[in-house]
């Protein structure tokens, strides 16, 4: 019993990194129907830069908000470089297009920071055991942080005009364009949620689960797992998909074997499509002409 | 009501040619509405009517000619930007934000008006001219019928305060009753808010009870234009638009707010 807890302890705290990647895949393919797969760069770069900011003498706190706005202003950079000047945007065109992105920002971090990995310093807090099991305070800041952009993000979008104006983008661009919403503006601020949720997961994973220049890929690939789970467009069932998928896969590797703790992912993502392409919830239309 | 003080400016559209990609289909076409008045744009389809109001609002660039908000040139202007200035676009197909509610439909209708603290004034004459939205304002705008979205299209339009408003065929597929209620709130938005009105229709009956003005659009040339009552004389409009079986199914008694449409 305390395994079982212990195990799904530690994979909600995996869990959320996965769900704050999730995020920022939905945060884009809401509003524009593209794949983003520079999105686990974004938790890298930020997990790297991070401790640069702090081996370099800053305090834990400053190079935070230091880092966060400088991946969110990349993030935007490379949408204006790289996404923007697209005629014809399809999701099949972002995936190629993104994933040579996402490529050539892994080799701009090998060259920087070089292939060893790194951990930031743990945020304050002390480790703790109850009931025998062991919680350690970095989990704890994880869960919490976590709990609170997710639910930044959610208001955001379901509760302000900013953000009701990015869905409806996504659903009527013409009409959105006509009562003055533009699609320019919409994309640049999807991209910088994008990349603040992923910046988030990058620094306060990365005192546990380490930051490296390929960090991204295997963080960007459970994200979206967790993402394909809502459609790509349910920003709750993402995150919550995120924490799930956590749990799943320290349960596989705990009872059975950690071998196959990668794999777990790509079950689930096999399955999610074979049976549930549009996400678990089924999504089915509302609209009547 | 409430009037507004912001001075009403009208459209006018000098000697447009449009193009989707390189096939041409406006021709020279002009046109100009007034604050306070109505012209409906009329001709079969194909005409070019949808193109017209595409180059309007911004969605299309024309090839030549101009295109004046008031004294202000908005031929190259983005649609976002003209609708900041006081241009509002009731799309084909209404094109309401289906998994919003209509509450939130209306909120992104003031998106350009967005700090001026006037939306519950505007939501309250929106609402007031279209009573049964404000029964649903708490629906998804994709579960309402075809006359209510409708109905919500043109009060998400009017949250923007506009001075011009284009309406591309608000009646298709309505009911009669329906089309009444739509064109008398046409009427009293140019009647009493003063707004410049140009619209779009088949329903050509309809259109000619309402109109000040007519244009009639053939092959992406304006064809003929006048009053209702003289293009109703016309043989050829007559025979084209007005006697065929076709196009009066719908026979709409509209409150006629003004003098134009006697004879139609």
């Amino acid at each position: 019993m305390t395994d079982l807890l212990q195990l799904v302890f530690s994979g909600l705290a995996q869990g959320t990194i996965y769900g704050l990647v999730a995020l920022g895949f939905v945060a884009i393919f809401a509003v524009r129907e593209i794949v983003n797969l520079v999105q686990g760069e974004y938790a890298a770069l930020a997990g790297l830069a991070a401790i640069s900011a702090v081996g370099a003498g800053l305090p834990l706190l400053v190079a935070i908000v230091c880092v966060i706005p400088l991946v969110v202003g990349v993030a935007v950079l490379l949408e204006r470089m790289t996404i923007a000047p697209v005629k014809k945007m399809t999701p099949l065109t972002s995936i190629i297009l993104t994933l040579g992105v996402s490529t050539a920002v892994k080799a701009v971090m090998l060259l920087i920071w070089g292939p060893e990995a790194k951990g930031l310093p743990n945020f304050p807090g002390s480790d703790m055991t109850l009931g025998g099991v062991s919680i350690r305070s970095q989990e704890l800041w994880v869960l919490g942080i976590g709990a609170l952009v997710a639910y930044a993000v959610i208001w955001f979008y379901e509760h302000t005009v900013r953000g009701k104006s990015l869905r409806a983008c996504a659903e009527q661009p013409i009409a959105a364009r006509l009562v003055g919403i533009s699609p320019r503006t919409a994309t640049v601020v999807a991209f910088a949620v994008a990349g603040f949720t992923g910046a988030v997961a990058g620094i306060v994973g990365s005192p546990i689960y380490l930051s490296s220049w390929q960090s991204g890929l295997s963080l960007g690939l459970k994200g979206f797992v967790a993402a394909t789970l809502g459609g790509l467009t349910s920003l709750r069932v993402a995150m919550i998909g995120g924490m799930a998928l956590g749990v799943l896969e320290n349960l596989v590797a705990g009872y059975l074997s950690s071998g196959y703790r990668d794999a777990v992912a790509f079950v689930v993502l096999v399955l999610v499509l074979l049976f549930r392409p549009n996400g678990l919830a089924g999504k089915t239309s509302a609209v009547r002409v | 009501m409430t009037t507004d003080h912001i001075p009403r400016i009208g459209l006018r559209v000098e000697a447009i040619d449009a193009a989707y990609d390189r096939l041409q289909v406006l021709w020279d076409v002009s046109l100009h509405v007034e604050p306070g008045e109505l012209l409906a744009l009329v001709g079969s389809n194909g005409a070019g009517k949808t193109t017209v109001l595409r180059s309007v609002s911004g969605l299309l660039k024309p090839v030549r000619g101009r295109v004046l908000l008031g004294d202000t040139d908005i031929t190259s202007t983005s649609a976002e930007k003209i609708a900041e200035l006081g241009l509002a676009h009731v799309p084909e197909n209404r094109l309401v934000f289906p998994s919003l509610t209509v509450e939130d439909n209306l909120v992104l209708g003031g998106y350009v008006r967005r700090r001026d603290g006037r939306y519950a004034v505007r939501r309250d004459e929106a609402l007031h001219l279209f009573p049964r939205l404000r029964d649903r304002i708490n629906l998804l705008a994709g579960a309402l019928s075809g006359g209510e979205q409708q109905m919500l299209a043109m009060a998400r339009a009017l949250m923007s305060d506009p001075s011009v408003i284009i309406l591309d065929e608000p009646s298709l597929g309505l009911a009669p009753k329906v089309v009444t209620e739509i064109m008398s709130a046409l009427g009293h938005l140019r009647d009493e808010k003063g707004l410049a009105v140009l619209l779009v229709e088949q329903n050509v009956r309809a259109a000619f009870k309402i109109a000040d003005r007519v244009l009639v659009m053939d092959r992406g040339r304006v064809v003929a234009e006048g009053t209702p009552a003289e293009l109703a004389s016309d043989e050829r409009v007559r025979a084209a638009y007005l006697g065929g079986s076709s196009t009066s199914s719908s026979g709409v008694a509209a409150p006629v707010t003004r003098s134009g449409g006697t004879s139609a």
